[in-house]
């Protein structure tokens, strides 16, 4: 099995379960894709994967959810692994929040809900090629 | 009190009387006390001058009865003497008593007052000489013949015809014989009548001794006292003073009266005490002196004294009449006080006349000075009435420089200027009215707009509730629909790839191989329940250790895949095709067929939740026109709310809803929309969007109480009461209308329900009670 991992973070488990399923269709045979219901769990599964030297390369969030807000959580996972891809998902339109993080961090892309697959995954598949470069 | 009284008594008064009585009553006043007193003054000087010249009239006159008195007594003494002296020189001899005759007859010539002179001898032999009433002078003589004869003289005092015999006559026995006599000198006889004519009379006897010292006899002189009475007649005392003279005895001896000092009787004339007098004055003076000195005898010295008789004051003054022969009389005069008083009466009334003259002077001078101070005032009065009556057209006319004039002119001005003032503050009540008009009618029309404000505002918060929504609700809704877009994808991708390869494994696998095949299909399909991806995990970690145990080939895989299937941690029943070489493809196979199940479930999910908040949206920011109530479940619109606050409340707040079974009730069910969304919308504010929210709906008898509680930083005690107030606010301007609770105040009582608010720090409860039959 790949040992570099996608992973969804999104309060939305119908969400994330789309989204798993797309990226496993698109990428399943090279990447895992990991879940995960709300920042603090993805926190969880950030340590999982690398007890199990497994390298995240895309984190997909959302923008809203409990507690932690997803553009926090971009930005402090950008501190602590900075080499990790960001893709901010998000079906709220706020240019002038979108803007914000795009000065504050390294924003790989943001795709806002309802998300075209094609285009998602060609934002993936992007990043994805970034790291065989 | 009193004494303060008394002292304020005089401006009491002259504050309660008229100006014209101020100004007259005090000229007046000291008109008549300057003249009373005046005139007092001047009646009482008057009235001791008089009395005093009063006085020295009465001595004057008595000083005169006295010497008159006198004189008169001394006639008697003087004929005496000298009848005396010419015995001793022997002029006359006692033995030729008609030798007397021709000297007595000269004698009378000369002392025409007596009226009768005479001797005695003790040899009862006596001659004497009369004057008769009729100025006619007649000899009487005994010439030893014990009768008395009497007879005419003629011209040359030789004795005429013999008149008239009077028989037995005894000199001896006679009171000017007698007296004389007994005391050995010259004395007075009593008064006696005289019946012829009638007079009263009174004889001075002298005993006559010879050489020898022998007695000879008694050489008397007569005297009628009708003749005092024709003295004090002539005296003028005042106007109507009269004068009398008594003996001590009361008995009258002269008058100024026209009364006899006498009675005329059958016998002759008798003597007339002064009691039984007939003049009133005589009569009373007399008792006066009895009263006053208790007997005539105790009169010592001249008296004066005043007396009141028949309501009259008399001046009294009474003295002893005195001389060496024993004669003691009271000489009396009495005058009337009016004889002097009159002209100080008269003075007195000219007096009083002339005063009241003054007075009347005074009152005229006083009326017309207090016309002429008053008139002006009265005028400016009558102006400043019609003044304050409202006439101000009114002018006073005076042409006087002086200060009431000056005073005239100031009112004059002062009015002029009260004219103008009064005509400035008309116009400007005027236009204050005016304003007022204005103001009132801005007040309406604003009442009417802040009405239509105040509904609009209420409109208008609700949609700002609901932009602050927008955002989560469009993430609420782009959610499932991303969610609906991808599980449409991936059933087509899925389908198109299960369908390729499906027939191809059916025809490989052996039966047993296809049962457990479909068994894991099924399994697959059969669950129901979605897996939190934590539970996924574990569930993977399960199956893995599964599939490890079993040593089946690729596990981690093989288990992430079954777990995404949510396939039981029971891998028995599959193991006939998780044993087989190519077991990820079946798997994958497998998957994909499921992935349209699930993805169709997930689209059913998505569809219901996009649908759901659409549907509170609708309800939410519909604005009720019907206005009519409809029966409502109060837990639905408590939900409706909550379905659009979801995403806003997942972030961070902890919600807890207790709802009981509640009757539905009868309500306009947005509005109570807006009285939760306003409730909760404050309570996440107030705990910054952290923390927890319980949510209470129960029946307390008659009512649904919904309770939100919030653990928020609370509301000051101070702005509890305050809070339900329109445009109250905590907020920042711009962030809140202040309206919030005070429509959740009116839409309570539109319900006829109430809101009730507890608040300390961490533990904010805001209580609506609902009634349940309205």
């Amino acid at each position: 099995m790949a040992n570099s991992a996608i992973l969804c973070v999104d309060d939305e488990s119908v969400v994330l379960r789309s989204l798993r399923d797309q990226i496993g269709k698109h990428f399943g045979d090279h990447y895992q894709c990991e879940i995960a219901e709300s920042v603090e769990e993805a926190w969880e599964v950030i340590d999982e994967l690398q007890d199990e030297d497994i390298e995240i390369l895309i984190i997909i969030s959302d923008w809203l959810m409990p507690g932690v807000k997803g553009d926090e959580f971009l930005i402090e996972l950008n501190q602590k692994f900075p080499d990790i891809l960001t893709v901010l998902l998000s079906g709220q339109a706020d240019e002038f929040a979108v803007e914000r993080i795009h000065q504050n961090m390294n924003l790989h892309a943001y795709v806002s809900k309802p998300w075209n697959e094609e285009e998602l995954m060609g934002t993936i598949r992007a990043g994805l090629d970034k790291f065989k470069e | 009190m009193f004494i303060q009284s008394l002292r304020s008594y005089p401006g009491k008064f002259a504050r309660r009387q008229k100006l014209k009585t101020i100004l007259i009553v005090p000229f007046v006043l000291q008109v008549c006390g300057a003249v009373g007193l005046v005139g007092y003054l001047s009646f009482r000087n008057g009235q001791q001058s008089i009395e005093t010249l009063a006085r020295q009239i009465t001595v004057e006159v008595e000083d005169r009865i006295a010497e008159r008195t006198k004189t008169y007594l001394s006639t008697p003494y003087t004929v005496n003497q000298l009848n005396q002296q010419a015995l001793e020189l022997g002029q006359l001899q006692v033995n030729d008593l008609k030798s007397m005759e021709r000297h007595f007859w000269r004698q009378i010539q000369i002392f025409d007052r007596v009226s009768y002179i005479q001797f005695g001898s003790p040899q009862n032999e006596f001659v004497g000489l009369a004057a008769n009433d009729d100025g006619t002078f007649t000899y009487q003589v005994t010439e030893l013949t014990g009768d008395l004869q009497t007879y005419s003289i003629l011209n040359q005092g030789q004795r005429g015809k013999l008149l008239k015999t009077s028989p037995n006559f005894m000199p001896q026995k006679r009171p000017w014989y007698l007296v004389p006599e007994k005391v050995n000198k010259p004395a007075w006889t009593d008064i006696y009548a005289w019946v012829n004519p009638p007079t009263l009379a009174i004889t001075l006897g002298q005993p006559y001794y010879d050489q020898a010292g022998t007695f000879r006899g008694i050489l008397a002189t007569d005297l009628t006292i009708a003749q005092f009475s024709e003295f004090l007649k002539t005296l003028k005392i005042g106007k109507s003073g009269k004068s009398f003279i008594l003996e001590r005895s009361g008995l009258m001896v002269a008058t100024s009266t026209s009364e006899q000092p006498f009675t005329q009787s059958n016998q002759g004339p008798q003597r007339l005490s002064a009691l039984n007098s007939k003049d009133v004055i005589t009569q009373a003076t007399t008792q006066f002196l009895l009263k006053r000195f208790g007997s005539l005898q105790e009169i010592p010295e001249r008296q004066q004294l005043d007396i009141e008789i028949a309501g009259r004051n008399y001046f009294l003054q009474v003295s002893p009449l005195q001389d060496q022969h024993g004669l003691d009389w009271l000489s009396v005069v009495v005058v009337p006080e009016a004889d002097f008083m009159e002209q100080i009466y008269a003075n007195t009334r000219s007096t009083l006349g002339l005063s009241i003259a003054a007075l009347l002077v005074a009152i005229l001078m006083g009326i017309a000075t207090a016309r002429w101070i008053i008139g002006p005032i009265l005028k400016i009065n009558q102006a400043a009435t019609a003044i304050s009556a409202g006439d101000l057209d009114r002018n006073v006319t005076l042409n006087r420089s002086d200060e009431l004039g000056e005073l005239a002119r100031s009112f004059n001005h002062m009015v002029n200027d009260l004219r103008i003032s009064l005509e400035e503050q008309k116009i400007m009540v005027d236009a204050v009215t005016e304003s007022e008009r204005q103001l009132a009618e801005y007040n309406r029309s604003l009442e009417q707009q802040v009405q239509q404000r105040t509904q609009e505002l209420i409109q208008s918060e609700k949609m700002v509730a609901l932009g602050q929504l927008t955002a989560g609700v469009a993430h609420e809704i782009n959610t499932p629909l991303g969610a609906i877009q991808a599980a449409g994808e991936n059933i087509a991708s899925s389908l198109a790839k299960s369908m390729q390869r499906l027939p191809l494994l059916l025809q490989q696998l052996q039966p047993e191989q296809a049962q457990a095949f479909f068994r894991l299909l099924n399994a697959a399909q059969q669950h129901q329940e979605l897996l939190t991806s934590r539970e996924e995990r574990q569930l993977k970690r399960d199956l893995k250790k599964m599939l490890i145990e079993e040593e089946i080939a690729s596990a981690s895989g093989l288990a992430t895949t079954l777990s995404k299937m949510g396939i039981a941690p029971n891998i028995t029943p599959y193991l006939p095709i998780l044993v087989l070489p190519n077991n990820s493809d079946i798997l994958d196979i497998a998957y994909d067929l499921t992935v349209v199940h699930n993805n169709t479930q997930n689209i059913r999910l998505a569809v219901g939740r996009a649908a759901k908040i659409v549907f509170a949206l609708k309800s939410y920011a519909r604005q009720d026109s019907s206005q009519k109530k409809v029966r409502t479940s109060i837990p639905d619109t408590v939900e409706t709310v909550l379905t659009l606050y979801h995403n806003q409340l997942k972030q961070g707040i902890e919600l807890s809803k207790k709802f009981d079974e509640v009757p539905e009730i009868l309500c306009y069910p947005e509005e109570l929309a807006q009285v939760w969304t306003n409730l909760l919308h404050n309570a996440m504010q107030a705990m910054e969007y952290k923390g927890q929210i319980d949510i209470a709906i129960k029946q307390v008898q008659q009512h649904i109480a919904v309770s939100f509680t919030d653990s928020g930083c609370g509301i000051p005690k101070e702005q509890q009461v305050k809070i339900f107030d329109p445009f109250f606010t905590t907020k920042p301007a711009g962030e809140g209308s202040g309206l919030g609770l005070d429509i959740v105040r009116k839409i309570v009582n539109k319900h006829e329900g109430k809101v009730e608010c507890h608040s300390q720090s961490g533990h904010t409860r805001f209580d609506v009670w609902l009634p349940i039959e309205v």
